[in-house]
């Protein structure tokens, strides 16, 4: 039943992941292994785009608080954008706006990752 | 006639052995006393009475019976028949020596001369009456072993010609005694003669012996040969002058009857020798073949009767080596992505020899294994080379080796692999035994695996039941009550066990609190991780004042200290009795559904789930809300199974249907535990009975 599939865009200087369909228990490795691929890879601008998920799961959640520390501690961040209201209450329920930014849609959060990266430019 | 019969109707009580031979020897008593009596036996035997020609016919009956038995009660190997067929005549031929040791005269008229000669005659007599019908029922059953189709009927034919010959061979010269005993005599002999033919076209169908072990042919010829000896002494007991008159005291007609089996047995022995003598050269290749599909047939029944797994490997290697005749065996098993190799316990090839060997190349430079794995047949290496060692002083070695695959279902799961000290060892018929032991070790192996896993599984659900109760026990039995309010709680996991908490606790003012939380994940982790926050929410809620400071020491315990991906979300009330007031803070957990005063409403205070956020960031966002109540209002905490319950169709039950549904059960005064029942129910109408996929708890606090 729980549809779920992922994709990923290289905007630089972010790497963009796609979500689409059901986040849950089942498909939350998928998105792990996206992460640990970027980091595998020492990317640290991570935007995920929320546009196309239908539904997370407390297990989805977490996999986002798996790798939080690890990405602002390499100077980095992951932004979420584009959540539906309903996913949007699953977040904002635990808190979360209290500790990752998340804006309505991608160029708001690529436009802070040009602006908070100073070294590059 | 009615043998017919006899033959229609399976049920009629055949004769024993023991019957029909104490037939003949009541039926030989009354001769010999008859004819003692009437002074018979000092007469011709042509000029016997009709009714001294009826006697022995009596005796004959029930052997003769014996012989129109159905088959498949008398069925017996034919290499056993034989024998006692011949050890029959070999009796018979012998008794006739009697004769030449005791005295034994007699007159021109064919009667004994004296007293004592008709006491020994009549002694040889009891024997032959005795050892023929013995005989025909022999010749009878040999001639049926496996030919009891319908469509073969000259063992039918030669059955009753036989019964016919038993009981005409004695009545004969009676019916005609004005042509005169020879000349029916002469008739008996060409019935004999056309009897004995018969029997030797029959004889002929000696296909059974090819399939006799070497053993069991070097005695058929023997006993062929013996066979042969004996049939000719028979024959001559009928023609010699003294014997045959013995004959003559049974029935004019007995004596032909005796040569007419003299010369089938005779013949049958000819035939028989001669199929023991061809098939000898090819018996050891026979033996070996017969070896091959016994063993086939043993390795069938053992492997399903073995479940462990490394007993059944080792049960395999042993029975390839043994059924190829081999100097080795060893299995390959894939394991995940790489192969490892079994040798078994008791390997008699060094493991580094072993591995040169599946190394062997072969013809399109793939190592032997590897070889395996892509053709999917047998693959042979006949000329080995340094496949040599040293074993207690003397020097080892491996010539050819074949390899076949192991195949479950069509997926290549291992190899099998057979040894030989000589090149060339494997024929095209032992590739074929070799592919079949080959199908019966993968089934095996298949077997055991599916076995091995139906058993886990059962224990593992066994063990899941046990944990479903103890975590069933985590959870308050009764809950409290006071004059002020009543409460209900009620958890159902979506599985055997979740991850779904709901306690009362009390606070260091001893206050009462009420606590829901949600563990994020499902199923054992979840129930674990809730078992945990039970420990910590009972060893600190008596330490703290309020609903805050009991969130905030939770987090404190908990942030950081297990798996990063892991939170909780937990609401937290305490309950003021005489104010009816409820102070609630909300660690991330579902919003709180209050009715008040008929109003329905969610509530919902700041604050962060557990474990998510450091202590400082956690305890600066988490508040605390104090709402005071009056009588008839419902307090309402869930986890978030509710409103996420889904229909068949894919829909969210969703805030407003449950806020709705609480708000009609609290209109209706319900108790708490008439609302549980009202909002599960609305619940399962909406899914329509969907299994749902989280759990569900629900506690409902109602003001008194």
């Amino acid at each position: 039943m729980s549809q779920f599939s992922l994709s990923v865009r290289h905007t630089p200087p972010t790497q963009v992941i796609d979500l689409n369909g059901f986040l849950d228990a089942h498909t939350a490795p998928q998105l792990e292994q996206a992460f640990q691929e970027m980091l595998n890879a020492q990317h640290f601008n991570i935007i995920v785009n929320f546009r196309d998920l239908a539904y997370i799961s407390s297990a989805g959640l977490g996999v986002f608080m798996a790798f939080i520390e690890d990405v602002r501690s390499n100077h980095g961040d992951i932004k979420l954008v584009g959540m539906s209201p309903k996913v949007y209450n699953v977040f904002d329920l635990l808190g979360f706006p209290m500790l990752y930014e998340i804006y309505d849609d991608e160029h708001q959060a690529q436009r802070k990752f040009i602006d908070s990266t100073p070294s590059i430019g | 006639m009615n043998d017919h019969r006899a033959h229609a109707d399976p049920a009629l009580p055949f004769p024993s052995l023991p019957m029909a031979v104490g037939a003949m020897v009541v039926v030989w008593i009354v001769l010999f006393i008859h004819d003692i009596l009437t002074g018979d036996w000092s007469g011709s035997p042509a000029d016997y009475g009709i009714g001294r020609l009826l006697l022995p016919l009596l005796g004959f009956i029930p052997a003769a019976l014996r012989m129109l038995q159905p088959g498949e009660e008398r069925e017996q190997p034919p290499f056993t028949i034989f024998k006692r067929l011949t050890i029959t005549a070999l009796i018979m031929a012998g008794s006739v020596l009697i004769l030449g040791i005791l005295p034994y005269t007699y007159a021109d008229t064919g009667a004994p001369s004296g007293f004592w000669s008709m006491v020994t005659g009549r002694f040889i007599g009891l024997i032959m009456m005795l050892g023929l019908p013995l005989l025909c029922e022999g010749l009878v059953r040999l001639f049926h072993y496996r030919n009891r189709s319908a469509a073969t009927r000259l063992p039918r034919l030669y059955t009753y010609g036989l019964f016919l010959a038993l009981v005409i061979g004695e009545f004969l010269p009676v019916v005609d005694t004005d042509e005169g005993a020879i000349g029916l005599g002469s008739f008996c002999y060409i019935l004999a003669g056309v009897i004995g033919l018969f029997g030797r076209f029959l004889s002929a169908k000696g296909g059974w012996i090819v399939n006799l072990r070497k053993r069991q042919k070097i005695e058929l010829l023997g006993l062929a040969f013996l066979g042969m000896l004996v049939a000719g002494a028979v024959l001559q007991i009928t023609v010699d002058g003294d014997a045959s008159l013995v004959l003559l005291s049974i029935g004019p007609g007995f004596g032909a009857l005796m040569a007419a089996i003299g010369v089938t047995l005779l013949l049958t022995s000819m035939s028989f020798f001669g199929s023991a003598l061809f098939a000898l050269p090819t018996a050891d290749a026979i033996d070996r073949r017969n070896a091959e599909v016994s063993s086939l047939a043993n390795f069938a029944r053992l492997l399903t009767q073995s479940l462990d797994r490394n007993h059944l490997i080792d049960t395999a290697i042993t029975i390839a080596c043994d059924a190829m005749a081999g100097n080795g065996a060893w299995i390959e098993l894939k394991q995940g992505e790489s192969y490892a190799i079994h040798l078994g316990s008791n390997p008699k090839v060094p493991s580094h020899i072993v591995d040169t060997i599946v190394n062997a190349r072969t013809a399109r430079n793939l190592t032997l294994a590897q070889a395996t794995r892509h053709y999917r047949r047998v693959e042979v290496v006949d000329n080995v080379t340094g496949a040599t060692w040293n074993s207690k002083g003397s020097v080892q070695s491996i010539r050819s080796v074949a390899a076949v695959p192991l195949l479950v279902g069509g997926e290549h799961c291992g190899t099998l692999y057979v040894a030989k000290d000589r090149a060339d060892g494997f024929d095209r018929e032992e590739t074929v035994v070799l592919n079949a032991l080959a199908d019966q070790i993968a089934m095996a192996m298949e077997h055991s695996s599916v076995i091995q896993t139906s058993i886990e599984r059962e224990r593992f659900e066994q063990e899941m039941l046990i944990a479903q109760d103890l975590q069933r026990r985590l959870l308050p039995t009764v809950m409290p009550s006071s004059p002020f309010y009543e409460l209900f709680a009620e958890s159902l996991p979506a599985s055997l066990v979740g991850g779904d908490y709901y306690d009362v606790v009390a606070f260091s003012d001893q206050t009462l609190g009420i606590l829901i939380a949600d563990v994020s994940g499902k199923g054992a982790s979840a129930a674990l991780y809730m078992g945990m926050i039970k420990g910590i929410i009972q060893a600190l809620s008596g330490r703290c004042a309020n609903p805050k400071e009991l969130l905030a020491q939770a987090n404190v315990a908990l942030y950081g200290s297990i798996d990063q991906r892991w939170f909780a979300t937990m609401t937290c009330a305490q309950i003021i009795d005489e104010k009816r007031t409820l102070r609630i803070a909300r660690a991330g957990h579902c919003p709180t559904l209050l009715l008040r005063d008929g109003a329905g409403y969610y509530t919902r205070p700041k604050g962060l789930g557990l474990a998510i956020a450091k202590p400082a960031l956690f305890d600066n966002n988490l508040e605390i809300e104090e709402i005071s109540f009056s009588s008839g209002d419902y307090v309402v905490f869930y986890s978030d199974g509710l409103p996420e319950a889904r229909s068949r169709d894919g829909q969210e039950y969703g805030y407003d249907r449950l806020l709705k549904s609480a708000s009609d059960a609290g209109a209706a005064g319900m108790t708490a535990h008439a609302m549980r029942d009202a909002i599960f129910r609305e619940i399962d109408t909406f899914s329509e009975g969907e299994p749902q996929g989280d759990d569900s708890t629900l506690v409902i606090l109602r003001w008194c």
